[in-house]
């Protein structure tokens, strides 16, 4: 293993003593791996699109293909026969804070859950290649206990007539203008594009938005703030393992609401059915009933509507064309290196 | 002032120029009119007209350009594009305009003060320019926007702070300028006569800064818009979903290969209007300046024929 510039280059030579008897898990095809690091995403997706020279032979663990790049790649027959789809278990969703007006009332929650139209965010997401609608908080994965609900079916493009009925009960039949708090980061994620998606939506259903784009850190410290949290922001959350526990527990478990940090219960949800619930889910060592549990957890908490599950990412990845055996890990998102093998050419 | 637009009229190229600016400044007022016509608005999405499995790329050859959609439409929203180039057009040039208005105007006064006013008054103001020219009008505009309460429409305030935080270029010219007109015999002339400072910075001096200033308002007029894009990029401009050319321009960089006519657009838009008003400005440079015609006849073969 040769370093350079502390890890901007490594190269990994083969393991003598690995043998494929003793390890079923990896393949060690390739002799060498030639690491570079520090390169830009936009680069590192030419390189791999032209695919000359040593780049013919190149992965990248985590680079995806961003929109523009993927109409660019889904034009050409040769290219789009070099992309890798990969999941990772992560949700945006639009986040409440109960504790302003107009979003401690139910009614309202449920009324802008109905309105959302999922298709005009998920096409601001990078299209139906990069996502895919949510209507559940938990990833659309098995290993997260994934149980299929849709408390307040939007439909493809939104349900603002249903909206409407439920903002009049509300007592709001003229009306109402919020403000839905973003961040300016171009990550298509909680970028203004998915913000302008909601409001045109919500617009169909006679509510106002006004749009608060914040600067990424002030964001990041805004929506994390107990005392600066927005009422309505887009939010979104990835998990540290493939379970259930991690996905719900920081964020609707009351006992994890940070009143002098970070905080990520963003409903300050404090149920003691929901906390013990909890406690009796991590208790369990049958990982399938846990699942099971976190899935029925996921439907109840749910009812609350104390988010609006938006989309989860679908990650897209170019590699070069002598490359063969590609597989991207479900658990951590990134390219398995360990799987690679190239062609002899 | 006849003589000046006769001279005006005598520069082939400064009237076409002045025709595009006019032709823009046209199309930006009528903006309404204009997508009235087409039948379209600049905020509704049509989803139908991109392929969403293709990262939103418009549907059809050259960006999705129909009967209905003069221009064709944004990648990913499906928004018309015609309609938010003109609509961009009246955000973009507004600011702009009226941001080197405000520029012109402290920078003239500024200027002329210090060149012409006493020792006390050309330190102090000579030096607060300085500090305007050092401080980075980023940072300073970000901050300007910050305080501003939300209601404060948006494309005024941007103007009003871009304007009034990038004067200091306009008043190092112009007090150069000044300083170097004070020496001249027709203004020795003017104060010797008993003249008051107003009256000469009026009579004597304005007209011969009018070619400098215009000039270089004419450079500024695009670096304003660049900075309109800039703020607005960093969510301190003007908000979406209003179109501007820089909003359109910092969300199409991406797609110059997959939808080319999207970044094409309002570059093409801002091509036109920083080549037509540096040419018009040139133009107006010279019908001011009496010397101009025939300092710019020598040497071109056309000394004789030419109107004088």
């Amino acid at each position: 293993m040769a370093n350079e510039n502390d890890g901007e280059r490594l190269r990994l030579e083969r393991n003598p003593h690995w043998s494929a008897a003793t390890d079923a898990e990896r393949k060690a095809y390739p002799d060498t791996i030639d690491v570079r690091s520090g390169l830009d995403s936009s680069v590192i997706n030419q390189r791999l699109a032209a695919s000359q020279g040593a780049d013919a032979a190149a992965v990248t663990t985590d680079t995806n293909l961003g929109p523009a790049e993927l109409a660019k790649v889904t034009g050409d027959k040769e290219l789009a026969s070099h992309v890798g789809t990969g999941h990772f278990g992560y949700t945006n969703y639009l986040a409440f804070n109960p504790k302003v007006k107009p979003f401690d009332d139910p009614k309202v929650r449920q009324a802008i859950s109905y309105a959302v139209d999922r298709s005009s965010v998920i096409n601001a997401a990078g299209g139906s290649s990069l996502a895919e609608p949510a209507t559940t908080y938990l990833p659309n994965q098995k290993s997260f206990g994934h149980t299929k609900y849709d408390h307040f079916p939007a439909g493809p493009n939104g349900n603002p007539k249903k909206a409407r009925e439920l903002l009049k009960e509300a007592g709001h039949q003229d009306g109402l203008t919020i403000t839905l708090t973003h961040s300016n980061a171009k990550d298509f994620e909680t970028s203004p594009e998915i913000a302008t998606a909601i409001q045109d939506a919500l617009k169909k259903a006679g509510i106002t938005v006004k749009l608060e784009g914040l600067e990424e850190n002030d964001y990041a410290d805004k929506i994390h703030s107990v005392e600066d949290e927005p009422g309505l922001f887009l939010s979104h959350w990835g998990a540290d393992w493939p379970s259930g526990g991690p996905f719900l527990a920081p964020i609707f478990d009351g006992r994890q609401i940070v009143k002098d940090g970070a905080n990520f219960n963003t409903g300050f949800l404090d149920d003691k059915a929901v906390n013990d619930e909890i406690d009796e889910i991590n208790k369990l060592t049958d990982l399938d009933a846990a699942a099971e549990r976190w899935g029925a957890l996921d439907k109840k908490i749910g009812e609350k509507a104390l988010t609006v599950p938006l989309f989860h990412p679908v990650y897209k990845r170019l590699y070069g064309k002598d490359v063969h055996n590609i597989v991207i890990s479900d658990w951590t998102g990134v390219l398995d290196v360990s799987q690679v093998a190239v062609k002899q050419s | 002032m006849t003589l000046f637009w006769r001279r005006l009229r005598e520069q082939r190229a400064a009237l076409v120029a002045a025709g595009a600016v006019a032709l823009l400044v046209l199309v930006a007022l009528a903006a309404p009119l204009l997508t009235a016509l087409e039948g379209q608005d600049p905020t509704t999405y049509h989803p139908d007209l991109i392929d969403s499995a293709r990262g939103g790329v418009p549907v059809g050859p050259l960006g999705g350009i129909s009967g209905e959609h003069w221009l064709g439409v944004e990648p990913q929203t499906g928004r018309d594009l015609f309609a938010r180039l003109v609509y961009g057009a009246r955000v973009s040039l507004g600011v702009a305009l009226a941001a080197t208005v405000v520029q012109v105007f402290i920078g003239v006064v500024v200027g002329v003060a210090a060149g012409f006013g006493n020792r006390w008054v050309d330190q102090v103001l000579s030096r607060a320019t300085d500090v305007i020219v050092a401080l980075p009008l980023m940072v300073l505009a970000l901050a300007l926007m910050a305080v501003v309460p939300s209601g404060f429409p948006r494309p005024v305030l941007v103007a009003l702070v871009i304007g009034l935080v990038a004067w200091g270029n306009v008043a190092k010219i112009v007090r150069a300028q000044t300083v170097t007109l004070k020496e001249l015999d027709h203004v020795a002339a003017a104060r010797l006569s008993g003249w008051g400072s107003v009256r000469i910075a009026r009579r004597e001096l304005l007209p011969a800064l009018a070619a400098p200033v215009i000039t270089y308002a004419a450079l500024l007029v695009p670096a304003n818009i660049t900075v309109e894009a800039a703020l607005s990029f960093l969510g301190v401009g003007v908000k979406p979903p209003t179109p501007s050319w820089g909003q359109m321009l910092t969300s199409a960089d991406v797609w110059y290969q997959a939808a080319p006519q999207y970044l094409l657009y309002p570059a093409g838009a801002l091509f036109v209007t920083v080549l037509a008003l540096t040419v018009l400005g040139d133009g107006v440079r010279t019908a001011l300046d009496p010397r101009a015609a025939s300092r710019l006849r020598i040497g071109t073969g056309r000394g004789r024929e030419a109107h004088s």
